[in-house]
């Protein structure tokens, strides 16, 4: 019920391509089509992730190697040229934050620790415990 | 009297606006704040502006050695107060403040597009790691139209799972993908044309966040993503000063418990900031046909 609220309509496949994308730079190893399909939120059919993978391949964005019958994919790694004390002035400098968005979380005072930490059980029992992985 | 309330009235009302919009962007869906909260505030910003104007030029053209110059002899009209001098330089003292607000508010959105231009070239993938220990990710998009670059640290990555990592990827990709920079820079300039709009702003912000927030929970589920911001927020040392809500909880409080609370949203706060809007634009017509009433009578 909670899951099917927010039904998406069939996703542009550029945006499928940034999932796939997101889920290979996220895994800690190589992963083979199947593997991406079962971490994606709604699997699409195996044959559109096998050739979102080849295209991502064919892009330059993930190198590829054997495994077994099908081709294990890793998301290609680049490193900000910048080093980090740089980027992080970078992104201090100024107080306006236009078009550098902030990032995922913003400035966290102690006292809202411990009230985090209890949102933080209730989300993880919330969270299906075999449903995906 | 009447022409001072109907004046002074777009800036009773954008002060309002301001008041009730954090609440607003809480309750109601992202998508559906982010329009009514731009709108309005652009629409409050400019009848503020309009209204101010209207002061200025009716005080300025009541300095005798304008009127004269302009042969406007007459006698005001009963009912007109007529700005006395002290106020025509207050008046024009605050438009050159406001002036300058607006012309600051515009240089820091430059500044920051230059900068994000700066972090995008070299960037050679659409998602770029950062060695740095301290745990964030960036989205950013210097300009419209072209692919933005998704940054993300050594410590935000090993502070989450792959699934949570995924989702804020994900997040990070709507706010690319949805040109949220845009919105931000919109946000930013009204703020600054109206100081009692600086908590719209701030709310303009709050809603980009959560759409985001949605966007992410699509992709790797509600719950997914609530963990991974709570996680985030945990290990997060403060790197960017941000001003903060004037409110008692955390702006990730709030966005956890959004996704963890999927009641439906309903918001009335979105027909009373419409509201607010037009009210302000209909009168700050009605005394700018007043002042041009004035002006006419005067002129003979």
């Amino acid at each position: 019920m909670a899951s099917a609220r927010h039904e998406p309509q069939r996703r542009a496949f550029g945006e499928l391509e940034q999932q796939v994308l997101a889920v290979l730079w996220a895994a800690d190893a190589p992963l083979v089509p199947r593997e991406v399909r079962e971490r994606l939120r709604d699997a699409p059919a195996y044959t559109t992730v096998m050739t979102i993978l080849d295209r991502l391949h064919r892009k330059g964005l993930a190198t590829r190697e054997r495994r077994g019958r099908a081709f294990a994919y890793t998301a290609v790694e680049t490193e900000s040229a910048m080093t980090a004390e740089r980027f992080r002035s970078l992104l201090e400098a100024g107080s306006d934050r236009a078009a550098v968005l902030q990032g995922f979380v913003t400035a966290l005072s102690d006292d809202d620790a411990a009230e985090l930490r209890r949102l933080l059980r209730r989300a993880q029992a919330r969270r299906d415990p075999g449903g995906s992985r | 009297m009447t022409w001072w309330a109907l004046v002074v009235s777009p800036w009773a009302l954008s002060f309002v606006a301001g008041r009730s919009a954090l609440r607003l962007a809480r309750r109601a869906r992202p998508e559906a704040a982010l329009r009514v909260l731009l709108i309005s505030g652009a629409v409050l910003a400019a009848a503020t502006t309009g209204s101010i104007a209207l002061i200025a030029f009716v005080g300025v053209a009541r300095i005798g050695a304008v009127a004269a110059f302009a042969h406007w002899t007459g006698a005001v009209p009963r009912g007109h107060v007529v700005p006395p001098l002290w106020c025509t330089l207050a008046t024009l003292v605050a438009v050159g403040l406001l002036a300058r607000r607006v012309v600051r508010s515009a240089r820091a959105i430059a500044g920051t597009t230059v900068r994000a231009a700066v972090l995008q070239r070299g960037a050679a993938t659409p998602i770029v790691a950062v060695h740095d220990h301290q745990p964030y990710a960036y989205a950013c998009r210097a300009v419209p139209y072209r692919p933005g670059v998704i940054f993300i640290s050594d410590g935000l990555r090993n502070a989450l799972d792959p699934e949570e990592l995924a989702s804020v990827i994900a997040h990070e990709h709507a706010h690319v993908e949805r040109q949220h920079c845009l919105y931000h820079h919109a946000a930013t300039l009204v703020a600054s044309m109206n100081p009692f709009l600086a908590q719209l702003g701030q709310a303009v912000d709050y809603c980009l966040e959560r759409a985001a927030d949605e966007d992410a929970a699509t992709t790797a589920g509600r719950a997914t993503t609530a963990t991974a911001l709570a996680r985030a927020a945990l290990h997060r040392v403060t790197i960017v000063s941000t001003v903060g809500l004037a409110h008692a909880r955390n702006d990730i409080a709030w966005r956890i418990e959004a996704l963890l609370d999927d009641r439906p949203r309903r918001a009335t706060r979105v027909l009373l900031l419409a509201g607010l809007a037009a009210l302000a634009v209909a009168t700050l017509l009605v005394a700018a046909h007043d002042t041009e009433m004035l002006i006419e009578s005067i002129r003979r």
